[in-house]
């Protein structure tokens, strides 16, 4: 009898072993995606025209002169999301276009205002030089920063966003020579880590929202 | 004699901020108002802010009679006749006004100057507005403060000349 007894326990415990399995297996079934998409999904819900940076870049750090002629190291802006934008001052359609969203956003956080950055460094160091970018600062927000440098400098900058410009030979214009450049907004966090890009013609409530939950966080 | 004093400082107010303050008119206040030629008919017609600057201070680097400030204006013309042509455009506030088109190309955005002019075709309109075609100011001689008016003359390829009153508007 006790061998056949054992059979049966031994029995009974394989049938619950195989339930327990088939549910386990059920439940990782089930959830697994869920769990898995979770882990993976972008902890920040960011607004559907930003392209977010997952996992946030750290950025390297840099000195560029603002429209001050005063040296500003990106470091020394930490503390505040900071808007930042490659662009120049001779640029009469998508730069402005950029500088004034700014201006529309800096308004639309209403009290808060005050706690982001809002920065333009030029890609036409060339031109642009405090002065120049202290005159055209004034016709957006003096509180903006203007940066400029070197070529060179602004190049390994923009690079690490994956912006990039270069002088356009111009023909057919008195100018001396026109810029092409990508035309992206960075936000970054107040750690200085770049969290979200946004494409040329992004509706300004969607980066004051971002703002605003990145705001939010700290 | 209060409410009278009060009055009189009102009215001396209003007329001191009258004559030292223009342009201070609120920008959306300014509309251009439709201007008609022949078969043209400009509408919406608007122009950036823009401050003038000592030429030394920008020829210091840069050193091309044209590198002064710019700035950017818009339009949308309308023909109700046949085909047309803006061949060009000027105006006593800038050294150069051009008609230019913004593109891209694998991500980056240029410009693109239409130095022959731009078709305006029969019955149809052609708008100037940002991200698209504008129309660039070069070497801006004085400032465009928002609430100002500036004049662009325009002349088309039909002998057809007509000078449109711009607003200077907040950038946007």
């Amino acid at each position: 009898m006790k061998p056949a007894r054992k059979d049966s326990t031994n029995l009974i415990l394989s049938v619950i072993c195989a339930i327990l399995v088939t549910f386990g297996v059920g439940l990782i079934l089930s959830f697994g995606p869920v769990l898995y998409q979770q882990l993976t999904q972008p902890s920040f819900n960011a607004s559907p025209s930003s392209i977010v940076k997952d996992p946030p870049k750290a950025v390297r750090d840099f000195v560029l002169t603002n429209q001050n002629g005063q040296a500003v190291r990106l470091s020394d802006l930490r503390g505040k999301p900071l808007m930042l934008f490659f662009g120049y001052t001779h640029c009469p359609d998508v730069c402005p276009v950029t500088v004034a969203d700014f201006v529309q956003v800096k308004k639309k956080l209403g009290d808060q205002a005050g706690k982001v950055n809002f920065v333009m460094v030029t890609v036409d160091g060339d031109r642009d030089t405090p002065a120049v970018l202290k005159n055209y600062m004034k016709t957006f927000d003096t509180s903006f920063i203007g940066l400029t440098g070197s070529t060179e400098e602004v190049k390994s900058i923009a690079a690490d966003f994956g912006a990039s410009f270069q002088k356009q030979q111009a023909t057919g214009t008195e100018a001396s020579y026109l810029m092409a450049h990508t035309s992206f907004s960075y936000l970054l966090d107040a750690q200085g880590r770049w969290r979200l890009a946004y494409p040329f013609g992004t509706a300004t409530d969607d980066m004051t929202q971002d703002l605003q939950k990145i705001l939010g966080e700290s | 004699m209060k409410t009278l004093f009060a009055a009189a400082l009102c009215a001396a107010l209003t007329l001191s901020a009258c004559a030292t303050a223009p342009t201070a008119a609120p920008s959306d206040a300014v509309v251009s108002s439709p201007a008609t030629a022949g078969n043209i008919t400009v509408t919406n017609a608007w122009a950036r802010p823009a401050l003038a600057m000592k030429m030394d201070a920008v020829t210091e680097t840069a050193g091309h009679s044209m590198d002064g400030p710019v700035s950017g204006a818009y339009m949308i013309i309308e023909n109700k006749g046949a085909a047309d042509k803006l061949l060009n455009l000027s105006t006593s506030v800038a050294e150069a006004a051009e008609i230019h088109q913004t593109t891209e190309s694998n991500g980056m955005m240029m410009m693109e100057p239409m130095p022959d002019g731009i078709d305006i075709p029969a019955n149809g309109k052609v708008e100037f507005k940002p991200g698209s075609y504008h129309i660039m100011l070069m070497n801006i001689k004085e400032d465009l403060k928002p609430g100002s008016t500036i004049s662009l003359t325009l002349k088309f390829q039909s002998g057809q000349e007509m000078v449109v009153a711009v607003p200077v508007r907040e950038n946007q």
